[in-house]
């Protein structure tokens, strides 16, 4: 592709104006400001367009920097370029449509619609991006933008493409990096971490249940206390009855006044005594129910008793000189009188003891019996009586011996009762827990499943997302060969450009993935700021030129040189000047505001065109 | 005498946990069991055997006591019952000291317990499980001896690790019937005594086709068997084949049609086949969520012609792409090396690659 000439309508500062350019070497020659930067911009916009910045960015973008003050109404202008045999010219208008394309194809003399794939086809393959990095070659710029490093890529990959696309890695590797997310964000999120704690969790619990009490035990524990709870309430009946029976009996016993065994015997005692007195004296009842009788014959038995005393002392008194025979007759009269005396005593005493023994029998029979007859009958009936009342009491105090020991009975029963509920609750407790476990578990073993079932459905994403990752990869190495039997070449070809530029000085230099550039020297890997700006120039310069030799073998594409040179010095830019105007088959529009460049074509009598635009 | 037999229902289960309609699951397999017990009622059936699993997992004391409500109201039918391997009596099992009610004969013993009905002249012999697994032959050796009365033996198991047993001989082992349990699918036919009524409802996705019980009635010298279909759902394995014209809708009406037609209360499981429109692709979001849908496995295949698209872009990266995977195939096209797992990987790659290669070329 070769650009033929152009005619500006308005950009810039140019107004109505036409340059024609040859087809090899173009020097271009204006003072500073007299726009050559503007001439080398125009050519751009009307290869690919302007772009217009947005927002802020508006009023500094190329647009509104070349946009004419004078406001003809108009903005941009023409270009006549030939490529294969066809020549065409461009025309635009910036102010309607920043991208404004209108095409005519001068070879068939008609105007081409749509313009777009013709004018594709007329660039040769240039893109804005490879026009940047490769062809244009601004002041001070020389350095490669990070988008042409995918470029390349893309580049690499398509070398020996026929078909009438080509392939964009970065874009493949872009869709299927998005459609990875997309499947990730479909991964339902089942956390390790918390999975293991509900394994843990489960197992715990099922290790609790086993090894915890038993729980049957709680039934037995049960059984046992309602034993227990029965023996005691038959226990407690029996200490009421007992007890009613001994209050019911006490009381019968202190109602009739009687208060003790003690008080029994003793009554039993006397009355026994009393009765056989009674019997006894029997006989004498009938005296002494005569009190004047019983009063004589107390009297006669006092006389009786006096007389014998008389008797006595007479005895005593006349002992020494009264004959024997009256002394003993007077003793027979003593003793005689003394026993009448006393006889008579006797009698009356024996009916003393008779009414003594029948007062105190009648007493206690009334007492006893409420009967004041003494007869046999009552005297059995009455020993009878107090033999049951001894017996009573014997029950009593049996029963009451009884009570006693039911009463500890039932104290160590409702113990062992209280004994028995409190671990009885304990084990209720424990029944409860366990089954709170067991709910727990089950709880647990659900959400587990549940979690199984997540991870199974995440299978499949999972499976997609490895799909989509193995292509990425695949891609991405395969691109990776293709790259790597290219660079080595790249590298051989900027090597020999930069060689023949510096005149030997750097001969070898090795360019990255990202096109970052190396210098080799002495064997060392330098990084480029080591070197002068000058060098780093021309060593840019190389990679452009041999990226050009790689995307247009037959250099059919013009290089744009805009004041490039204007670091080199003298030497280098003989050097230089010599090699394109041999090694570049294509045009060559060199922007500069020295001379030296025309110098030096003119002393070595290189064709060129020269262009002032002063 | 009447018996009606049913086996395995996993009561407390929740099937295709994490699915919208699990809950209903649950509950179907009570109701389900509920249903079972009244319909022994109703034909005042002599006895209704329980080949076990009747719980899913451990079950626990408030479950016991539904079942034996449920127990409780029969007014002729005996119950037996046993323990199978998923609710096998542990250590702490609650299955230890629940005291049923009077109808139910449970077989708490890991040895062959026998009961006499002397009113059936029937004695049925069963024995629980005491851990998950139990690898002792399901009957005794030795045929048991004929003392006039109908023998019945309950029991669980089938698979090596769960009470083996040989079809054949448990038929001559002397049981006039033989009520098994443990294998989810019911037989196809029932032609002798020895009956596997299946699990009364499916419990997971492959437990495919209809499910119920058995109702017997059995004598000395035969048995009558009739099985009941009875579950509320069933897992339906649907295939659906897909041509390159196939649009997701057009699928989604396809797949409602058939829903229709069996019914929205079942499980589906869907396999796409077929070649499809590589720019089409099938999702489960254009599936109508009233649609139980378990399983939606795509088997499709992209409507790429590999070999022309290798052909017709020998040079550049798509042709080497496709033929990187194609060489892959060949070297191991289904060998012990990879299995069907990285095989799918591969073509799913294979179609992605090319899709987004191709989608981004430029023109």
């Amino acid at each position: 592709m070769k650009i033929l000439d152009i005619a500006i309508r308005h950009f810039g500062r140019f107004h109505h104006t036409e340059l024609q350019f040859g087809p090899h070497i173009n020097i271009i020659y204006g003072k500073n400001g007299s726009g050559k930067s503007t001439l080398h911009t125009y050519i751009q916009a009307m290869l690919f367009g302007i772009e217009r910045g947005r927002g802020r960015a508006a009023h500094a973008d190329a647009y509104s920097r070349y946009l004419p003050w004078d406001a003809a109404g108009d903005y941009g202008g023409a270009l006549r370029l030939e490529h294969n045999g066809t020549v065409c010219q461009f025309t635009r208008n910036f102010l309607e449509d920043p991208k404004d394309l209108s095409v005519f194809d001068e070879t068939r003399s008609r105007p081409v619609t749509p313009p777009q794939p013709f004018a594709r086809e007329m660039l040769n393959g240039l893109n804005e991006t490879t026009w940047q990095n490769t062809v244009s070659i601004s002041q001070l710029r020389s350095e490669t933008t990070p988008a042409m490093a995918d470029e390349l890529k893309n580049y690499i990959s398509n070398l020996h493409s026929a078909g009438s696309g080509s392939v964009d890695i970065a874009a493949a590797i872009a869709s299927l990096t998005i459609q990875k997310k997309q499947l990730a964000a479909q991964l339902i999120p089942v956390d390790p971490q918390e999975y293991e704690e509900l394994r843990r969790q489960a197992d715990t619990l099922n290790h609790q249940l086993q090894e915890g009490p038993r729980e049957h035990s709680s039934a037995q524990m049960y059984r046992q206390k309602e034993q227990i709870r029965q023996n005691l309430e038959e226990k407690k009946q029996s200490w009421q009855q007992l007890s009613a029976h001994v209050s019911q009996w006490e009381e019968q016993l202190q109602s009739n006044g009687i208060e003790s065994t003690e008080q029994i015997r003793q009554t039993e005692l006397a009355m026994s005594r009393a009765y056989s007195a009674y019997i006894r004296c029997r006989g004498a009842y009938r005296i002494y129910r005569r009190p004047l009788v019983r009063r004589m014959i107390q009297v006669l038995a006092v006389i009786l008793f006096i007389a014998s005393l008389l008797t006595l002392f007479s005895i005593t008194a006349t002992f020494q000189h009264a004959p024997a025979y009256v002394t003993g007759l007077r003793v027979l009269l003593c003793v005689i009188l003394f026993a009448a005396a006393r006889i008579l005593w006797a009698i009356n005493d024996r009916g003393w003891l008779w009414n003594q023994a029948r007062e105190q029998l009648i007493s206690i029979f009334s007492f006893w019996l409420n009967t004041r007859e003494i007869t046999p009958d009552h005297y059995d009936r009455l020993k009878e009586r107090l033999a049951d009342c001894t017996a009573l009491f014997k029950k009593i105090d049996q029963c009451k011996a009884e009570c006693s020991r039911l009463s500890s009975d039932i104290i160590a029963l409702q113990s062992e009762e209280n004994r028995l509920l409190k671990g009885l609750e304990g084990q209720y407790q424990a029944d409860w827990t366990s089954e709170q476990n067991r709910e727990r578990l089950k709880e647990i073993q659900e959400r587990l499943e549940a979690a199984d079932a997540g991870r199974q459905q995440n299978e499949a994403v999972q499976q997609e997302i490895e799909a989509v990752q193995l292509a990425i990869s695949t891609i991405q190495s395969i691109a990776e060969n293709y790259h790597v039997s290219f660079v080595p070449r790249l590298n051989r070809e900027c090597s020999a450009i930069l060689s023949s530029l510096t005149g030997g000085v750097y001969t070898s230099m090795s360019a990255d993935d990202n096109l970052n550039i190396y210098i080799q020297s002495q064997g060392r890997h330098l990084p480029l700021y080591v070197l002068s700006r000058g060098t780093i120039e021309q060593v840019y310069l190389s990679l452009r030129l041999a990226l050009v030799a790689c995307f247009w073998p037959d250099h059919s594409v013009p290089l744009l040189l805009d004041d490039s040179f204007a670091l080199y010095d003298d030497e280098r830019l003989e050097q230089t000047l010599l090699w394109l105007s041999q090694h570049y088959n294509g045009q060559i529009l060199l922007f500069t505001c020295h001379n030296r460049e025309e110098t030096i074509l003119r002393r070595h009598k290189i064709d060129h065109v020269f262009i002032n635009i002063t | 005498m009447k018996l009606i037999h049913i086996a395995d229902p996993h009561l407390g289960a929740v099937p295709d946990s994490g699915f919208p309609w699990s809950a209903d699951r649950a509950r179907a397999l009570w109701q389900t069991f509920s249903q079972a017990v009244s319909r022994a009622e109703e034909e005042q059936a002599d006895l209704l055997l329980i080949a076990g699993d009747l719980f899913h997992r451990q079950p626990l004391k408030r479950e016991l006591k539904e079942v034996n409500a449920l127990f409780s109201r029969l007014t002729h039918t005996r119950v037996v019952l046993i323990a199978g391997n998923h609710d096998y009596i542990s250590a702490s099992s609650n299955y230890r000291q629940f005291s049923w009610c009077p109808q139910v004969i449970f077989f708490r013993e890991s040895r062959l317990q026998r009961v006499l009905f002397p009113e059936l002249n029937t004695a049925v012999y069963g024995r629980s499980y005491h851990s998950r697994e139990d690898t002792a032959p399901l009957y005794p050796w030795r045929p048991i001896e004929d003392d006039g009365t109908i023998r019945i033996l309950l029991a669980h198991g089938g698979d090596e690790k769960h009470c083996p047993y040989n079809r054949k001989e448990l038929s001559r082992a002397g049981f006039h019937y033989v009520a098994l349990g443990h294998i989810h699918k019911p037989d196809s036919v029932f032609s002798d005594h020895v009956v596997n009524p299946g699990a009364l409802e499916p419990i997971d996705s492959n437990d495919l086709g209809p499910h119920g019980y058995v109702i017997a009635e059995v004598t000395r010298e035969q048995a009558d068997i009739r099985w009941v279909p009875c579950a509320s759902a069933e897992y339906v394995p649907l295939t659906f084949t897909v041509t390159p014209e196939t649009t997701g809708m057009v699928l989604a009406d396809q797949i409602r049609q058939a829903v229709a037609q069996k019914g929205l209360n079942h499980i589906y499981k869907i396999t796409l086949a077929g070649r499809r429109d590589p720019d089409i692709t099938f999702s489960r979001s254009a599936l109508d969520p009233s649609w139980r849908v378990l399983e939606f496995h795509d088997t499709t295949e992209p409507d790429y012609h590999f070999d022309q698209l290798a052909r017709e872009h020998t040079d550049d990266l798509i042709g080497a792409y496709i033929r990187a995977f194609q060489a892959e195939q060949e070297e191991s096209p289904s060998g012990p090396a990879s299995s069907s797992r990285e095989e799918e990987v591969r073509d799913k790659a294979l179609y992605y690659g090319t899709k987004a290669l191709l989608d981004t070329m430029k023109n």
